[in-house]
């Protein structure tokens, strides 16, 4: 998986990279929140970090903005969001969350916390794209259910029914285009018995 | 007298090392990366001093914060600290003082420093 990490002090930086890339992350860097950005929107509809790690307080864009412009554009709403900051305060803690990060550490920062709280991240990340996958599943077997309820004409003499675009088609090609059913053809006992005295009846 | 690395107020390297996993050449990159900004840092701070400028003495003495304090190099976090805090008074009470705090800590600390990446 794919992890960015935004901090300008090269000292927190490389800690925060050999720490993750120790865990096995593909980390991205960004020296300020400008370069951050830039990662995202280069990303997009690609390959796009699943977790960012974002300082508070950057020069260019600071981590709190990022926070806010994940959160509402679309494509990047999934990104698991972890703010380092120095501000330990309680109040400073809630404006981050509001704001869209999902969790934090502050700095200085201890490697054994960093790793426990990007490894929530990541079992969200994990959960939340199962989560999205199955909601496309329902919602395409919802649609699939849509197309095959109401009212659907059917002629009482020769059995045809009338589609969405005003035609009137066999039975049997409407529910082939409108469901996944398949027709095996066959003749019925009643069918069969008319059939042959049909052909009973045919001057020899 | 004791030795110079158990001042752990200028330099706590026992936790340093623990937190690099006892990569003793990671503790030593990472002295020398805090170093390269150094002199930039300081230059940002004083010349916010002196020109009273609120925005950037904060901004620079955070910056000097955060990266002492991943070095685990107490003193300078706080007197960097001090700047920042004194930053948030437009009077810049005590700026100056804590400018000359923050030098003493420097003198203590960049020895340090320079003998883990070998300069001296």
């Amino acid at each position: 998986m794919k992890i960015l990490v935004a901090e300008d002090d090269a000292v927190t930086r490389r800690m925060l990279v050999v720490t993750l890339e120790r865990l096995g992350w593909d980390v991205i860097t960004a020296e300020d929140g400008n370069a951050a950005w830039r990662v995202f929107e280069t990303l997009k509809g690609k390959d796009v970090p699943e977790i960012a790690v974002l300082d508070w307080m950057m020069p260019g864009i600071e981590g709190i903005e990022i926070c806010r412009r994940l959160h509402t554009t679309p494509g990047f709403e999934l990104v698991y969001i972890i703010l380092v900051t120095s501000r330990g305060g309680k109040e400073d803690l809630s404006y981050g969350l509001a704001a869209g990060a999902n969790d934090y550490v502050t700095k200085p920062f201890d490697p054994v916390e960093l790793e426990a709280r990007v490894r929530v991240g990541q079992r969200m990340v994990k959960l939340q794209r199962s989560l999205a996958a199955r909601v496309t599943e329902v919602e395409a077997a919802l649609a699939h259910v849509q197309r095959l309820q109401g009212l659907l004409p059917i002629c009482s003499y020769c059995k045809k029914v009338r589609n969405e675009a005003n035609y009137w088609e066999q039975v049997e090609s409407y529910f082939t285009t409108h469901s996944d059913l398949d027709f095996t053809h066959s003749i019925c006992p009643q069918c069969t018995e008319k059939m042959l005295r049909e052909v009973d009846a045919l001057p020899v | 007298m004791p030795a110079d690395n158990a001042d752990t107020d200028t330099l706590d390297e026992p936790a340093l090392m623990k937190v690099v996993g006892g990569d003793r050449k990671l503790a030593n990159e990472l002295a020398q990366l805090f170093l390269d900004d150094l002199d930039n840092r300081v230059a940002e701070i004083t010349a916010a001093v002196e020109a009273r400028q609120v925005d950037s003495l904060r901004a620079a003495a955070h910056a000097l914060r955060g990266s002492a304090g991943s070095l685990r190099a107490g003193n300078v976090r706080d007197a960097s600290g001090a700047l920042e805090s004194i930053a948030s008074s437009a009077s810049l009470e005590g700026a100056m003082h804590a400018l000359n705090v923050l030098d003493l800590a420097l003198a203590t600390l960049r020895p340090r420093l320079a003998k883990m990446t070998g300069r001296i």
